[in-house]
């Protein structure tokens, strides 16, 4: 007995040996964070990369990584330095007026008065900056934010499309803020304090038994910082005598949080939310204090105490301190970002790292932001988890991504483009790709779930993968009538969602189409793997794609047009796009 | 109003080419030997999705009632001469004040008034029958009242225990049909829900079949497509991946195979599929509008008999988004509902289905009693309403809870439920015909409440 326990250690020993080994090229084990000379090995590990950090791999950053060997920390560096691309400032920019018009920037109020239309206008900024800005690791963290910190068109906000340009660009601006930045300017945002209907909470009313509201102060816990459950460092949940977990909060705290929510309002002059007409200042600057519709009392918040008299900023300040100091907060915010940027099930020890350095970034600073997206992205875990947890690793690609992922591959071009807003109305003129839709029944656009839990929970997917103890949460956005047909139909520049948007986004495929031409079939597919999927194509699906060109060289299309080397170059980057391999990015 | 044949194209866009069977081994499901032919029964269950007002839905209509509730609320009651009159008779003598329905329900008022609906009161998710002073104490609560989407889970899995982690309508699927059966959970909504996964068939989600735009025909993904080759390496491709060691992918790619593949199996069933009038959009809904999903859930019903095999009994789940309004009192949705139901009810009696279709209404939870200033907040206790043939309405079931400041039925303004949620489903699922025993199966923590049917089904 004694000698089968000591082989069993020596086995453990042995595959924890092989472990590490496998990782060294790439890994300092104590850290498990990769060295900050690495390069990537080949271009298949660039773009893996580049599909977690940015909008999707270009030959370009490929190079640069690859060839021209920029460390991934010193390019982490060079994005973290890069200027920040605002979309309001975007608009204002490059939105002119059409005919008597005049330009955005001229009549902000435009925003409110055309709402309906001219929301479009939100999705044509989002799809122009996403697809061509610089600054792609900030644009990308702001989007995974936008899924934490949840507003959308759907609600309040619907008549107010700049008030959610501006809630992102809060988003774009502290990505790589502190933490508790963030969380304060998300909290002091009119866009969030209508969206989730602070703004105008006044303080309890004995005489007609009014309370405070309590949706900020439920969702602010619940979706932005601690969560339902009492956590480990390592994200697992804590459990009581009982087998149970351990609630973070209780009622009582959920009703003295939401006093401290009171005495908000938006700069229109007016405290309740219903009052008055807004302006396009009112819904774009930080909301202010009406002090004497705050209630200054003293307030107890998940055992700490916010004395009385300080005010309502003093009050909300005090409070979301708590919240950033709550020892939740780290490993809550790291598996949500991990989620988002790298896999759907990241393991207990890869929270834990990225919560610690969240919990200080080897300078004694809790919350910095650049340093917990560095820790998410250079982890052993996500430079190496298709190696080392082939089972498990990887995540789905949201809708969204798939088509900026498209249109960086290929350099998509747009075009100048009218937004008309009614008949005989006014019209704006502007750079876009003129896309509107990600599918036909599962939409996923920038700000526009359908409720304040986002497209998707942490916790989602389909049950047969539940039940196994494993989360896909993009899956509920896939489905028939879904992504992949609207991807053909941007690849072959034809379809009914292309026509029916009237796309204009121009893929440059002349370097596919020289593949063709040359009948470099498999080399066209070796090309069309490493820099889409990252080189994770399965070896069948990559033969039978090339056995599909061969056959089809030279062949006429259903409606006897031929199959020349541009539509052969299409339908090979329709496959690898629409196969499986790519939905799951690893 | 689109001709038959629009409508066949726009549910699926069919093609008879290739069909294989779903069921694989061609083997059809049958219902438990214990159920007779021909009796047809579904249950429709709309969820009020984040939480619906119930009390700005039915108030009291006395005018001492009336004041006591307009004193707990007074910035949002609702006007007492604006009620619509309900006709009940206080058969258990449980509710001697009389009530109204908000003065936009009059659909729902005039169902209620021809005993074609019913509402329980004050019905909620409990883990045993609790006193005020035991929540106070917070003995045997379930676990996160008033979150969103625990309390809607709870509801979904028909158990407030933590204890069960697949849907009640899941769990009455296996227990009908010991062979898996894949038409009994239908998903009308355009979202994912609990309720009805985690059973041995998955449940048809429809909104992924309803539209199915050209390109998808053009390149052929799909047996709909008429195939092409290009169809066929997409399939391909995925076949192969189901066998991925990822699990993630192998998962994703089964799933996919199943989509890709169920249509044919429905490829004969949407023949001769009615259309209906009378379904609205809707004012500022979010998502896909109820009215649409109930239009859609009656031209399901009405070539329910196209369904292979033996299927007496299905689930439909549709969702009422945007329930969830902190800032005013569901007016809208209340409306909207009410006009809903009233045009689901018509479509039902125009194929004569009225009696073997049931409308259950779910929600995450109640509101507030008082109020925040323009809205409510999470609540707890809720009022339902079940409606159809087969349901004895025109009552009010259980006892309606005191609505006034400081109420005795209220704790920190949220009103504890006297009614337990499995209570009220229960008594629907054996209206479908499960016995007591499937019915302890199917909701394991029935047993600890007392009255387990609560007597609203005829």
């Amino acid at each position: 007995m004694r000698n089968l326990r000591y082989a069993l250690l020596a086995a453990v020993i042995l595959l924890f040996g092989a472990c590490t080994e496998s990782g060294n090229s790439l890994s300092d084990p104590a850290s498990s964070q990769i060295s900050k000379e690495h390069t990537a090995e080949s271009p298949s590990e660039a773009a893996a990369f580049l599909s977690r950090a940015t909008f999707g791999a270009t030959p370009e950053g490929i190079k640069k990584l690859y060839e021209e060997k920029i460390s991934y920390e010193k390019w982490l560096d060079e994005q973290f330095s890069a200027p920040p691309t605002y979309h309001m400032e975007w608009a204002l920019e490059n939105v002119k007026g059409v005919g008597s018009t005049p330009d955005l920037k001229d009549a902000p109020e435009e925003w409110k008065r055309n709402s309906d239309t001219i929301g479009y206008l939100q999705r044509d900024i989002w799809w122009h900056i996403a697809v061509n800005a610089e600054d792609q690791l900030r644009q990308r963290t702001a989007l995974a934010l936008s899924e934490i910190f949840v507003i959308s068109k759907y609600g309040p906000l619907a008549t107010m499309p700049d008030a959610r340009v501006s809630f992102y660009d809060l988003l774009v601006k502290d990505a790589f803020a502190n933490f508790e930045t963030l969380l304060k300017d998300v909290t002091f945002h009119p866009a969030m304090g209508r969206y989730l209907s602070y703004l105008g909470n006044a303080k309890a009313d004995e005489d007609s038994g009014r309370h405070p509201d309590e949706n900020y102060a439920r969702e602010v816990m619940q979706l932005f910082t601690i969560g339902l459950y009492e956590l480990n460092p390592d994200g697992t949940r804590r459990v009581g005598s009982d087998g149970k977990p351990i609630a973070t909060y209780t009622q009582r705290d959920i009703r003295e949080m939401a006093r401290v929510f009171t005495g908000l309002t938006d700069r229109n002059g007016f405290f309740f939310a219903d009052e008055g007409s807004t302006s396009h200042i009112s819904r774009t600057v930080p909301m202010i204090a009406v002090e004497e519709y705050h209630d200054n009392g003293p307030k107890t918040v998940l055992g700490k105490t916010i004395p009385a008299g300080n005010g309502t900023k003093k009050d909300i300040e005090a409070a979301l301190h708590i919240l950033f100091m709550h020892k939740n907060t780290g490993p809550f915010i790291a598996k949500r970002l991990i989620q988002r940027l790298v896999t759907d099930n990241p393991s207990p020890g890869y929270i834990e790292r990225v919560a610690s350095i969240f919990d200080n970034n080897g300078s004694g600073v809790r919350g910095d932001m650049k340093s917990v997206v560095k820790a998410v992205l250079l982890d052993d875990e996500a430079l190496n988890g298709a190696k080392n947890a082939p089972e498990t690793f990887g995540k789905f690609r949201e809708p969204l991504l798939f088509v900026t992922n498209l249109f960086r591959a290929f350099g998509a071009e747009g075009a100048l483009n009218t937004l008309q807003i009614y008949d005989g109305g006014p019209a704006y003129r502007y750079r876009s790709f003129h896309f509107h839709g990600t599918g036909m029944t599962k939409q996923e656009a920038p700000l526009e779930a359908l409720t304040v839990f986002n497209y998707f929970t942490p916790e989602g997917g389909p049950f047969s993968l539940k039940k196994e103890g494993l989360a896909a949460p993009e899956l509920e956005l896939y489905g028939k009538g879904g992504i992949d047909d609207v991807l053909m139909g941007l690849i072959t520049e034809n379809g009914f969602v292309y026509r029916l948007y009237e796309v204009t986004a121009e893929l440059q495929i002349e370097r596919e189409k020289a593949f063709i031409d040359r009948k470099e079939y498999r080399k066209l597919v070796d090309y069309l793997d490493s820099l889409l999927t990252g080189g994770v194509m399965s070896e069948t699906a990559k033969e039978a794609i090339v056995s599909y060109l061969k056959a089809h060289e030279g062949t006429k299309d259903d409606d006897g047009n031929p199959l020349d080397s541009d539509k052969l170059a299409r339908l090979a980057i329709g496959a690898v796009m629409t196969s499986p391999d790519y939905a799951l990015q690893r | 109003m689109d001709s038959v044949n629009d409508r066949r194209r726009d549910f699926l866009k069919l093609s008879l080419a290739g069909i294989s069977s779903l069921l694989g081994s061609g083997a059809a499901s049958t219902l438990r030997a214990a159920e007779t032919e021909g009796d047809y029964k579904a249950i429709v269950c709309i969820l009020l999705e984040g939480g619906a007002d119930v009390f700005n839905m039915v108030a009291p209509i006395e005018q001492e009632a009336w004041q006591k509730y307009r004193e707990a609320r007074p910035d949002i009651a609702l006007e007492r001469d604006s009620l619509l009159a309900l006709n009940h008779q206080n058969g258990d003598g449980s509710n001697p004040v009389k009530y109204g329905m908000r003065e936009n329900m009059g659909r729902m008022r005039e169902l209620f008034n021809d005993k074609k609906l019913a509402i329980v009161a004050n019905v909620g998710t409990l883990i045993r029958p609790v006193t005020k002073e035991e929540v106070e104490n917070g003995v045997d609560i379930p676990f996160e009242l008033f979150a969103h989407n625990t309390q809607r889970a709870q509801w979904m899995y028909g158990d407030a225990t933590g204890n069960s982690h697949t849907g009640w309508a899941a769990r009455t699927a296996d227990i009908f049909y010991p062979t898996p059966n894949p038409y009994f959970n239908v998903n009308v909504s355009d979202v994912g829900s609990l309720l009805q996964r985690g059973g041995r068939a998955e449940p048809i989600i429809f909104s992924e079949a309803y539209i199915s735009p050209d390109t998808m025909r053009y390149y052929g993904f799909g047996p709909e497509s008429g195939g092409s080759d290009f169809g066929n390496l997409y399939q391909d491709i995925y076949e192969t991946a189901q066998n991925s060691t990822n699990r993630l992918l192998s998962a994703f790619a089964k799933k996919r195979v199943r989509e890709l593949e169920r249509p044919n199996t429905l490829a004969d069933l949407f023949d001769g599929v009615a259309s209906f009038d009378g379904f609205g959009g809707g004012v500022h809904e979010t998502g896909k509008p109820l009215g649409k999903q109930l239009e859609l859930t009656a031209q399901i019903l009405s070539i329910h008999k196209n369904f292979p095999g033996d299927r007496k009994r299905q689930i439909f789940y549709v969702v009422h988004h945007g329930w969830d309004t902190h800032d005013s009192d569901n007016e809208q949705q209340a409306g909207y509902l009410s006009d809903s139901l009233g045009a689901f009810n018509d479509a039902l009696e125009r194929m004569g289905l009225q009696n073997s279709v049931t409308t259950i209404t779910l929600s995450d939870f109640g509101r507030s009693l008082t109020s925040n200033g323009s809205g409510t907040d999470h609540g707890w206790g809720s009022y339902a309403f079940v409606t159809g043939g087969a349901v004895k309405g025109g009552e009010i079931y259980g006892r309606m809870p005191s609505l006034q400041k400081n109420s005795p039925d209220a704790w920190d303004g949220r009103v504890v439920p006297t009614i337990s949620m499995e209570e009220y489903l229960a008594t629907v699922v054996k209206w479908f015909g499960a016995s007591q025993s499937e019915l302890n199966e199917i909701f394991p923590n029935l047993k600890s409440f007392t009255k387990q049917d609560l007597g609203f089904m005829g």
